[in-house]
């Protein structure tokens, strides 16, 4: 089964969903085991998720936009990537990655990583506030 | 599935009351519940968090390898200016036990360091998006280091 957001992302795009805008309660479906998959097609058609698409690539970006994904060319910016951990600043305070514990969601198991990430760069502080915005 | 959709909100309350045992997964119910306003218009990109120019690490987004078809390919990179650095990165396809895969790579320079990583695809049509992880570790010479993580799930 297709389901938009879950398993039906375009191939070369990269999506975001932006959880943190979305209303509560998708916020706790997304955090519930199984039933997760039903929060991802809302957050698409609310409007709450991006899909990145690389500068090489051309796409024909209406289809996506009807369904309600954002179209971004380019990839997200510094600030964006180091919130998701992607990029980090060297640090002599840094300390090995612990791994999160079991976690049951997709996104769950994100926001576990990437508290992990942070907390071993030292930077949970920056993650900590960026939530509280 | 739009029957189901359109009673989500029904399925959240049910979902709530059947697993609030489940801990971390489940917002907790208990406690300073925080006002609706603070849970709304919430983004990380709502800050901005400056980025000094001297030591740092990035992990790309794994993809499709361009060069090499049929296969996933990530960049990732260290950047210390006037100092010896190392990165060493692995990008893994998670599976049960056994069947994980995993390929690392390490690679040392100075004041830069640039590393490809990757592994043949797998995806056959017809199945979901598979889920790549990619993780470094950036070291300096002086002893600093840091962490950089992505996951991106595709079709390969």
């Amino acid at each position: 089964m297709s389901v938009l957001g879950w398993n039906d992302v375009p191939e070369e795009a990269f999506a975001k969903f932006d959880f943190w805008k979305c209303p509560t309660w998708i916020r706790t479906l997304a955090r519930v085991p199984i039933i997760e998959i039903f929060a991802y097609p809302l957050i698409v058609k609310k409007g709450f998720a991006t899909i990145w698409i690389p500068k090489s690539c051309t796409f024909d970006t209406e289809s996506f936009e009807s369904k309600g994904w954002n179209v971004r060319v380019g990839e997200p910016d510094a600030a964006e990537r180091f919130l998701d951990g992607s990029v980090a600043k060297l640090s002599t305070k840094a300390i090995p990655i612990r791994p999160p514990r079991i976690t049951f969601t997709r996104w769950g198991r994100e926001l576990a990583w990437q508290k992990s990430v942070h907390v071993a760069n030292g930077t949970l502080k920056d993650f900590e506030d960026s939530k509280q915005l | 599935m739009e029957w189901i959709l359109k009673r989500s909100k029904m399925f959240v309350a049910i979902a709530l009351v059947a697993t609030t045992g489940i801990g971390s997964q489940v917002v907790p119910l208990n406690g300073n519940t925080p006002k609706l306003n603070a849970f709304v218009n919430r983004s990380f990109t709502d800050t901005r968090v400056n980025l000094p120019d001297d030591c740092s690490g990035r992990t790309d987004y794994p993809h499709k390898s361009q060069h090499m078809p049929g296969r996933v390919n990530v960049v990732a990179e260290t950047i210390c200016p006037g100092q010896k650095v190392q990165i060493r990165t692995t990008l893994t396809r998670p599976g049960w036990l056994i069947f994980t895969e995993s390929v690392t790579k390490s690679k040392s320079g100075f004041g830069k360091v640039r590393l490809s990583v990757s592994m043949p695809c797998k995806w056959k049509i017809g199945q979901p998006p598979i889920g790549y992880i990619v993780m470094s570790v950036h070291s300096s010479a002086n002893g600093a280091s840091a962490i950089t993580r992505v996951f991106r799930s595709l079709k390969c």
